[in-house]
């Protein structure tokens, strides 16, 4: 009786194990890699009516083969097509009239909205995003005023595959030079339902005539054209409403307090106002308080900054606290200068990308819900901001004096 | 049945009210203040849960059924002891469906799921056929399992500094009233005032002196991790929390650490797997004991009928937005009854019809139990 026991139970074991190793496969949930394309750029466009998104599809074969031979001859490294149709998810299922294999998302590095779908509204994009399991809000964003097509079938020198490389450039801009901000899927949803609706987008463009869409151009030792990052698009409501030029972007980061490393370049010397110094910021940090002004609001911003001197062409003698002072002030007039036409620029385009309404809503809670409304179009452009900023040059790099005053001292010009 | 250790208890008590909780994001129609509801929720329920130690207490030695028996009679006691029977088992058939719809939303959405909701409750009952120290040590191995899992997604999560203090506030924006009207009765009913369930387990305890100790300190650490669970996802999510299916599992997905720790989401699902499956064998179990208790039938007979009628159940609602409708809604009404409700009204009679067989200081322990 037992010795029966002991089989059953062995032979229900060894079956157990067989069952348990023919689920671990998963089953009917399986992905087999050479039934799914995976994209690595996504681009949307809107044009008669209708939605037209493109695709940029990995080719895993032309990708492995490169670290061989080290030229860039041979197949392209990525396949770009489009396909349309009136609704988002609906024209990403058109795709199977032309493709043997299923796109598969969730290796999507970026995706590239065109200005005419971004001034059509993007809520569709975000729904649909927030709906599906398989887009990863982790996305980066971009726009362009052009075709979002066209930047998708362009291959960037030194980089595999374009998708990644675009994500790793602005993850690289927002690190090292902090003009645009890195905006994420989420991010951009996020601060598309915070207090004021408002978000910024950069966008890419392709400079150049002749785009590098084949690896034979890629061949040359320069490049006829580049993707590079231009503008701060704004977006409100799911709308695309105007663009905030480089300088205008940085100095709204500056009042954000989104700086992670910079350089600041502010001229030295009131005699010679073309020659700039250069400070690198490597930590920055920005307070905002709203205060109520009768019927308008001011924003204080608070910024706090810490540098080195990277360049120096004027002749005081940095030995001595006075004259690093005094280099301390002209960078603060600088930056608090950058800061103030960023928020006219803001307030031109009636969008509060700076954070105003979100220290309105911290501290005065009751009021804020009052004038969420009217707040972008009539009270923002009434609106004043006072800066006060305070930089802390720590050091003045691996030399004190300036080249040009050792070449004065040493009997020249 | 085997005797049950304070620790063992005190994992189970653990476990069981941490559950699926992750997966629904509670007092959400209090936005950034939700933590303040599940606060005020989670202390509302220490108030029952004291009750429900008050009737342990009592009579140690009884279980659910007993009590019934001796407090309303016999013949009342079936209608009641029934009445819990189908409360556990519904409760049961609920995780099962969460169980497949959390399955079918995140991991296989191929699979049909009469084959996931099949497997978990074939394994479910494999765990009830073998007794409470089956279920108890497998809960305790969990219990170490899930606990580094959710400590390294925290770690995580915070080490890429996704969470920002700045969505927690303004604190109280709305004021106070908004943040008790998600608090009372929704998250008073689920998942604070589940315990109940434990009112059928506790005779089961090597020690039942510890009880008192073991349900209190394990409520408390169960309803700690949930506010600070809450809150992590709201300082994470911000607005998205409200309208995300699976909070908890959107904010895994934004973790992306040296550009190649990414995509933790399973890790998130198998935590939620283990939360729901020690639920829906608990309440299963529960269910199981009563019917044993009320009608003395064998034990596995009973538990293979309950888990029929659990999975049988399980298709009863059409899809997922009617499964969560009444679980928010007609649910909650029927779990403040049968949880808090049928509880107090028992200690209420426990009090004046039970003489309690142990007395703080000396004296006689005479038991004089007056069955009605």
């Amino acid at each position: 009786m037992r010795l029966r026991r002991e089989w059953c139970h062995k032979i229900c074991c060894t079956l157990l194990l067989g069952v348990l190793s023919i689920a671990a496969t998963g089953c009917s949930g399986r992905t087999e890699l050479n039934e799914i394309s995976i994209v690595s750029a996504s681009g949307i466009d809107w044009k008669d009516g209708k939605w037209i998104i493109s695709y940029q599809l990995v080719l895993p074969q032309a990708i492995s083969s490169h670290g061989m031979g080290g030229g860039a001859h041979g197949a392209a490294p990525v396949n770009v097509f489009s396909t349309s149709g009136d609704s988002i998810r609906g024209a990403i299922s058109k795709s199977s009239y032309e493709m043997s294999r299923r796109l598969y998302f969730p290796q999507n590095q970026i995706i590239v909205v065109s200005e005419r779908a971004a001034k059509h509204g993007l809520t569709s994009l975000f729904d649909a995003y927030l709906r599906n399991p398989d887009s990863r809000e982790t996305v980066n964003i971009f726009l362009t005023k052009e075709s979002a097509r066209e930047v998708l079938e362009h291959l960037i020198p030194l980089e595999e595959i374009p998708g990644a490389a675009i994500a790793r450039m602005i993850v690289n801009e927002e690190n090292n030079g902090s003009t645009l901000p890195n905006m994420s899927m989420y991010r951009t949803m996020l601060e598309l339902l915070g207090p004021t609706k408002t978000t910024g987008i950069p966008a890419l463009e392709i400079s150049g005539d002749d785009p590098l869409d084949s690896t034979r151009k890629t061949a040359k030792t320069y490049s006829s054209s580049k993707i590079k990052l231009t503008k701060l698009g704004l977006i409100q409501d799911g709308k695309l409403i105007g663009w905030l030029t480089h300088d205008q972007s940085y100095g709204v980061m500056w009042i954000r307090g989104e700086i992670r490393q910079s350089t600041v370049w502010f001229s030295c010397d009131v005699k010679h106002p073309a020659e700039k110094a250069v400070i690198k910021i490597h930590h920055m940090k920005a307070k905002r308080k709203a205060i109520k002004t009768g019927d308008g609001w001011k924003l204080q911003v608070r910024i706090a900054a810490r540098g080195t001197l990277l360049e120096y062409p004027c002749e005081a003698d940095l030995s001595q606290p006075q004259s690093v002072a005094a280099l301390e002030r002209q960078a603060a007039d600088k930056i608090a200068l950058l800061a103030q036409n960023g928020f006219k620029a803001v307030q031109e385009q009636k969008a509060d990308i700076v954070g105003f309404g979100d220290a309105i809503r911290l501290q005065y809670p009751r009021q804020w819900s009052a004038i969420t409304k009217r707040w972008n179009e009539r009270l923002l452009p009434e609106a004043t901001m006072e800066t006060d900023v305070d930089v802390v040059l720590e050091r003045t790099g691996m030399s004190t004096d300036s080249f040009r005053k050792m070449q004065s001292k040493a009997g020249g010009s | 049945m085997h005797r049950i250790g304070s620790y063992q208890l005190f994992v189970m008590i653990v476990m069981f009210h941490i559950g699926s909780t992750p997966l629904f994001q509670l007092g959400s129609q209090a936005r950034q203040d939700s933590w303040i509801a599940v606060l005020i929720g989670a202390a509302g329920g220490a108030f029952v849960m004291a009750v429900f130690v008050a009737l342990q207490r009592r009579k140690p030695e009884a279980g659910l059924v007993e009590l019934l028996r001796l407090t309303v009679g016999r013949w009342p006691a079936v209608f009641f002891g029934l009445l819990y029977a189908a409360f556990f088992a519904y409760q049961s058939m609920r995780n099962v469906r969460d169980f497949g719809e959390l399955t079918s939303l995140s991991l296989l959405q191929n699979s049909p799921k009469w084959i996931i909701m099949g497997i978990i409750v074939l394994i479910a009952w494999y765990t009830v056929m073998n007794g409470n120290e089956a279920f108890f040590r497998t809960t305790q191995l969990l219990f170490i399992i899930v606990l580094g899992s959710y400590f390294l997604m925290g770690m995580v999560v915070l080490a890429m500094g996704l969470p920002d203090t700045r969505m927690l506030r303004p604190v109280l924006e709305h004021g106070p009233l908004p943040v008790f009207r998600a608090a009372l009765p929704d998250i008073f009913s689920f998942p604070f005032t589940q315990g109940v369930i434990f009112l059928v387990f506790w005779k089961y305890a090597a020690n039942r002196q510890a009880v008192r100790r073991t349900a209190y300190w394990g409520y408390a650490t169960g309803a700690v991790f949930i506010i600070l669970m809450n809150a992590l996802i709201v300082s994470v999510l911000g607005p998205l929390s409200t309208v995300s299916a699976l909070p908890y599992l959107e904010v895994v997905q934004l973790v992306k650490v040296a550009n190649f720790v990414e995509r933790l989401d399973v890790v998130v699902t198998l935590l939620l797997f283990t939360g729901l499956y020690i639920k829906l064998t608990a309440f299963y179990f529960g269910a199981a004991i009563v019917i044993r208790e009320l009608f003395s039938i064998p034990y596995a007979w009973g538990a293979a009928f309950i888990g029929v009628i659990i999975y049988a159940s399980s298709f009863a609602e059409r899809n997922n937005t009617v499964h969560l409708w009444i679980g928010f809604g007609v649910s909650l009404r029927v779990s403040l009854v049968m949880q808090v409700g049928i509880p107090v009204a028992l200690l209420l009679l426990a009090l004046v019809r039970i003489r309690g067989t142990e007395r703080r200081r000396g004296g006689s322990t005479a038991t004089e139990g007056k069955a009605g």
